[in-house]
């Protein structure tokens, strides 16, 4: 095989991999008769417990390890973000206000 | 992704296997987190076609971008944070997504969970503190019920 190729079977393998993993739940609760009470609610904790998981560790993590100082421009631009996400629920104010406050502190200091 | 398929998969088990894979296909943060949301709120909204709406559109701008990005990525000041314009996007997700107190603990225990795990190898914070949150969530509830 030559390395064109190559690269392009990992492409093919790659996408099927991450397409099978997407459709792996969504094609097998077919063959649920009906989603059992409880794992409906575990299910319905899901978006929570995930976009929290994605979103603590970006704003807090500094090179490896917490940082929960001011020195971390991130937590005020989050701080800042979360306020504009929970009053307006509008996602370009958000990212506008989280990246403005971020950039700022950063000309300041 | 794997918590997302499952996540999502009760509000379309009355579709097409057809327009399952097609949803399978299209399945990002962004989607997932708008759809499920508005699934969970707003029974009457026509599912296929809301996720559509979001999916759709997020599919082709990124294809766009990521043009963009192997065109003019280099030339991108060093300075400019744009990555954190990612966890922001997820954060005006998250808030809408939390609703009720076992929600807000789900969020409390996944966040400072994905923290704790940030050193572990593969995302295995993330997965980690992801799926505490939503046992600490479902804990709260039953305990709520008694």
């Amino acid at each position: 095989m030559t390395a064109a190729t190559e690269v392009w079977a990992i492409v093919v393998a790659v996408g099927v991999g991450t397409f099978c993993i997407r459709f792996s739940f969504i094609y097998l609760f077919e063959y649920l008769s009906e989603v059992p009470d409880g794992l409906e609610r575990a299910l319905r904790l899901v978006p929570a417990a995930v976009l929290s998981a994605l979103v603590v560790p970006a704003v807090v993590v500094v090179d490896g390890s917490p940082a929960l100082s001011l020195d971390n421009g991130r937590l005020l631009a989050a701080g800042a973000a979360a306020v504009v996400a929970w009053r307006t629920e509008n996602i370009l104010a958000t990212i506008a206000v989280g990246m403005a406050v971020l950039l700022g502190l950063r000309l300041v200091v | 992704m794997l918590m997302y398929s499952a996540s999502i998969a009760p509000y379309l088990r009355e579709l097409s296997t057809r327009w399952r894979a097609g949803i399978a296909y299209l399945l990002t943060d962004q989607a997932y987190a708008l759809s499920v949301t508005r699934f969970g709120a707003d029974g009457t909204v026509r599912r296929r076609w809301y996720y559509l709406g979001v999916a759709a559109p997020l599919w082709i701008v990124w294809q766009l971008c990521t043009v963009a990005g192997v065109v003019v990525g280099t030339r991108v000041p060093e300075s400019l944070p744009l990555s954190f314009a990612v966890p922001l996007t997820f954060l005006a997700l998250l808030l809408p997504a939390v609703t009720d107190r076992a929600g807000a603990v789900a969020a409390v225990v996944g966040g400072a969970g994905a923290v704790l795990g940030a050193d572990l190898p593969l995302n295995l914070g993330l997965i980690a503190g992801a799926v505490a949150g939503v046992v600490a969530g479902v804990a709260v509830e039953a305990g709520g019920d008694r």
